[in-house]
């Protein structure tokens, strides 16, 4: 599904925030990705879901090579790939609805089709009375349910968290991975970066751990 | 099912209030320089209808009975010449009366050698040839020319040519202002809206689905801006014309349109919208391929 090889990244001209990450998550796969604050984790998150390309290496998603990959070839692998931002990232103007119903629109799927899927999915999220709320009266905890309506609706098949228990109290936390949990057994290969030591003993998947930008593996993978 | 959406929410930026504002004052401008433009057009059509009704043969001055002999030519040249509506010859006597007025009476010695004029008026139902008349007076008559005005004429329209070009060159600067205002105001709309761009641009959007947002948007703003330009501009040029009209004199620069040149101004609201549209879309488009 992904693999890393001798893979850098550098912002810019800055210095190399990732080096020589090799890693491989198999489809159907479920890690934790951790390390110190700073260790890059956002970054390689970044990788996975395309907003940056590594300067260095190979990166295959998809049995794509995307270092390389042509730049509108990239829109189509992004829409297999489902993310719940660290800060949820909802656009301010749209309504909850609207803002799940983005991904299968960018899809061009067809409006009864979507309608249908959209209310399914905000009802299963327990959100079924919120349909038209902006995110800004929606409280933290109806804005990250939003958040994975949205990274989940359109059936990707790789979906990455970053510190989806961050900003959320604990319990919320945990019923949000249990989320993940499902959606990996029907076959999504999941990433979720995180430095809460706690969530991982918890869940105990197989670790990646970042250190000042190399990358450990620990347990089965 | 993309199509007309709008997840940019476009319709609420500043460039929504001011640029149909800009681009109307644009509009206007290059309305009044093509109309101008247009209108000199007709202007040089009446110019030449005025004065190519007429025509001149000089014969070169000569002894007395050689130069009726040469007006004996030319006479029957010109009676073979159908188009021409009357001729007059202007002999020594009419001459004389001519130059009177600069030489004084009385001043002109008797030998003073003196062409021979034959004013010529031209049936404007049926012109004839000009060149053709020139080139059998010349042949046939030794000392002729034929003037057909065509010298004055044509500095006149080398003027107002001159004139045109410099209005069809203040449309295309106003053309690439315009351009330039619609760059400034995509880019800012642009860096206004990143956040959500960044967004739906990492979901899977395609350059072109963003794009399309903004050259929706900046289609609308240049044809509002342009209708209203356009407005102002018809009453100010139909108020010039009506103004011409009521002058004198067949040669004032009158400002007179034809149907197809009222025609021609109603494209520029058009162009402003297309020349908006293009814009925003390529600035956009540029502005995308900075994203991986
Ligand atoms: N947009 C950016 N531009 C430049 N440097 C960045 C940017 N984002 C992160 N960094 C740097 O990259 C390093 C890794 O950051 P990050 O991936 O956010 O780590 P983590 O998520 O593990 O805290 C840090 O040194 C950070 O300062
Ligand atoms: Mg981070």
């Amino acid at each position: 599904m992904v693999r890393f090889e001798n893979v850098g990244m550098r912002y810019g001209l800055g210095p190399e925030v990732l080096r020589d990450i090799t890693l491989e998550l198999k489809a159907g796969s479920f890690h934790f990705l951790t390390g110190p604050s700073g260790a890059g984790k956002s970054s390689l998150l970044r990788l996975l879901y395309l907003a940056n390309r590594p300067s260095r290496g190979l990166l295959t998603m998809f049995e794509q090579e995307v270092t390389r990959l042509a730049r509108d070839r990239l829109p189509d692998l992004r829409r297999r790939i489902g993310v719940v931002f660290q800060d949820f990232r909802l656009i301010p103007h749209l309504s909850a609805f609207d803002n799940v119903a983005l991904p299968l629109r960018l899809a061009d799927t067809p409006e009864a089709q979507m309608r249908a899927h959209v209310g399914e999915l905000l009802a299963w999220v327990g959100l079924a009375d919120r349909m038209t709320a902006r995110p800004a009266t929606l409280s933290g905890g109806e804005k990250q349910r939003v958040a994975i309506a949205r990274a989940v609706i359109a059936r990707p098949r790789l979906l990455l968290a970053d510190e989806p228990t961050g900003n959320v109290d604990a319990d919320l936390g945990y019923r949000l991975m249990y989320l993940f949990e499902e959606l990996n057994r029907v076959g999504t290969t999941v990433v979720i970066a995180t430095h809460d030591g706690r969530l991982i003993e918890r869940f105990g998947h197989p670790v990646l751990r970042l250190r000042a930008g190399m990358v450990q593996v620990e347990g089965a993978t | 099912m993309s199509r007309g959406r709008s997840d940019l929410q476009l319709e609420g930026d500043p460039s929504a209030r001011i640029l149909p504002w800009v681009i109307g004052i644009m509009v206007y401008l290059a309305a009044l320089a093509l109309g101008g433009a247009l209108s000199i057009n007709g202007a040089i059509e009446r110019w030449n209808r005025a004065l190519t009704d007429r025509a001149t043969i000089q014969i070169d001055p000569a002894p007395s009975a050689e130069q009726d002999r040469r007006l004996g030519l030319a006479i029957e040249v010109i009676k073979t010449t159908p188009g021409i509506a009357r001729h007059e010859v202007l002999g020594r006597p009419a001459l004389i009366g001519l130059l009177e007025p600069w030489l004084g009476r009385g001043n002109l010695p008797g030998e003073l050698p003196l062409p021979i004029l034959i004013d010529l008026t031209i049936d404007p139902a049926a012109p004839p040839r000009l060149d053709e008349l020139r080139r059998r007076i010349e042949a046939s008559v030794p000392g002729a020319r034929l003037d057909d005005h065509s010298l004055w004429t044509g500095g006149l329209v080398a003027a107002a040519r001159a004139i045109q070009a410099l209005a069809l060159a203040a449309v295309g600067l106003i053309g690439l202002a315009a351009v330039a205002i619609v760059v400034f105001a995509t880019r800012a709309g642009f860096a206004a809206h990143l956040e959500v761009i960044d967004i739906i641009h990492l979901m899977g959007a395609r350059d072109a689905y963003i794009a399309r947002q903004f050259q929706d948007h900046f289609l609308g703003l240049g044809a509002k801006g342009g209708i209203l330009g356009l407005a102002v501009a018809l009453a100010t040029l139909v108020g010039f014309v009506v103004l011409g009209e009521s002058m004198e004199g067949p040669l004032l620069p009158r400002l007179a349109l034809d149907w197809w040149a009222w025609l021609t101004l109603t494209l520029l609201p058009v162009l402003a919208a297309l020349v908006a549209r293009t814009t925003a879309r390529a600035t956009v488009l540029s502005q995308l391929r900075r994203m991986p």
